[in-house]
């Protein structure tokens, strides 16, 4: 399931893009501009889907009274949502180079070493797209996102705490 | 919060001078003007089943999930294992597990890896070995890779039971452990924790609306009415000393007549 969207959309997109090289004008190469792309929202949105859709998990699946009974700490939760996105959004990633470089001839190599910060980025929540000089920035406003994300969270989890609403948020109150 | 000589002398007369595993003192929970829990002391030695009984609102689940650490009190204090919850909370919820039937394990993991992942969460050293021996503990082996979503309530319930065991806590809270066995399942399940609660000292928390089940397992009941603990004692013998036949009549007097009681 992890590898089955990444799959689709490098398909889909790489048909797309073959079709226009056919149609356009000579000399110009849809599959860096347009395929690349696409793969490298697709990576910025599988991301940020990441750490939503396990948190969601949790929520669809009434799991909260089990999870925030056991001694697992808030900092701990918020990093295995993270790190679970990291984990199937880095294999998304390469399932799309894979099959793109296969099927269609991009090569993220061509983009430069430029592609690293550009990913690592993108990785950090896309706060920007940029080269060496914007990394730094990029990196500050993202780290800056991330620590006001954690404290939010930490402030919405002690408000569920003191008016009991993840205690609530179960299947006793629900069905 | 600290204890006065005498609330410490007279706790650890109450539980035949061993401390006890849980201590509430004065537990009050309020939302805007009205009292869920209303300022309730009381405490579960080793090896003690203790049963919550009250009619529905009377603040039982409420309770659970304070010591549970899901619902912060307004005030007053939660010791389990002589640790203040409010203060170390990972170390006191280390020594605690729980069993509801309205908490099930997630239904899309198959029910070794619930136990594998929720044993993680509660640090279980050798994860592996205590999932194989709560499966086989719990005659789980044959749903070892189904999925939890898809087993009976019973079958589900099992589950919990089996989760609730993993890190083998000193405090165990059971919301209406049997609400969905069968009689005999029930009776094996209540055989099987009072063993437990003998053998390794655990201190039980158990609500249930089965008052034959609470005459047969629990030490002690606290009777809860709009908050408040109304009545408190053996529950082979609380429903004579108030005038009553069985535990299910008592019951009824306290849903329907709290004052009375209150006052006699």
């Amino acid at each position: 399931m992890i590898t089955l969207r990444p799959r689709r959309v490098a398909a889909i997109w790489g048909f797309i893009t073959k079709y226009l090289n056919a149609v356009a004008s000579p000399g110009f190469d849809f599959v860096p501009l347009l395929l690349g792309a696409v793969l490298l929202w697709d990576f910025f949105a599988r991301v940020m889907q990441g750490v939503t859709m396990a948190f969601f998990e949790d929520v669809w699946s009434r799991n909260f009274l089990n999870v925030f009974a056991t001694p697992i700490t808030t900092g701990e939760y918020v990093s295995g949502l993270v790190l679970s996105s990291v984990f199937t959004s880095t294999i998304g990633l390469a399932v799309m180079v894979v099959m793109a470089a296969a099927a269609f001839g991009l090569s993220f190599v061509g983009y430069g070493v430029a592609i690293v910060p550009a990913l690592l980025i993108l990785f950090l929540f896309g706060i920007a797209l940029g080269t060496w000089p914007a990394l730094g920035w990029g990196a500050l406003l993202a780290v800056s996102a991330i620590v006001l994300a954690s404290w939010v969270f930490a402030r919405v989890f002690r408000h569920a705490i003191r008016t009991g609403l993840v205690a609530r948020y179960s299947a006793e109150t629900v069905s | 919060m600290a204890h006065s000589p005498d609330s410490a002398r007279r706790l650890e007369g109450a539980s035949g001078g061993r401390p006890p595993i849980l201590l509430v003192e004065n537990l009050r929970k309020s939302y805007g003007a009205i009292a869920a829990v209303d300022g309730i002391s009381f405490q579960v030695a080793p090896g003690e089943i203790v049963g919550l009984l009250g009619p529905n609102g009377a603040g039982k689940t409420t309770t659970i999930n304070m010591i549970l650490g899901v619902l912060s009190p307004t005030s007053g204090a939660i010791r389990i294992d002589g640790l203040d919850l409010a203060r170390r909370r990972c170390e006191a919820l280390q020594r605690t597990n729980f069993a509801a039937v309205y908490a099930p394990p997630p239904g899309n993991l198959t029910v070794s890896q619930n136990l594998r992942v929720f044993g993680l969460m509660y640090g279980v050293r050798d994860v592996g070995g205590r999932v194989e021996a709560l499966l086989a503990e719990f005659d789980l082996v044959p749903f070892r890779d189904t999925k939890t979503g898809v087993l009976s309530s019973g079958e589900q319930t099992r589950v919990s039971l089996a989760k609730a065991m993993l890190n083998r806590p000193r405090l165990l809270l059971l919301d209406e452990p049997t609400a969905s066995l069968d009689p005999s399942v029930a009776r094996d399940l209540r055989a099987r924790i009072r063993g437990i609660a003998a053998h390794e000292a655990e201190g039980v928390l158990w609500t249930s609306h089965n008052m034959r089940e609470v005459e047969e397992v629990c030490d002690r009941v606290l009777f809860l009415s709009r908050g408040r603990v109304l009545l408190e004692g053996d529950p082979r013998t609380l429903p004579r000393e108030h005038g009553r036949a069985t535990l299910e009549d008592l019951f009824i007097a306290v849903a329907r007549e709290p004052l009375a009681l209150e006052h006699a």
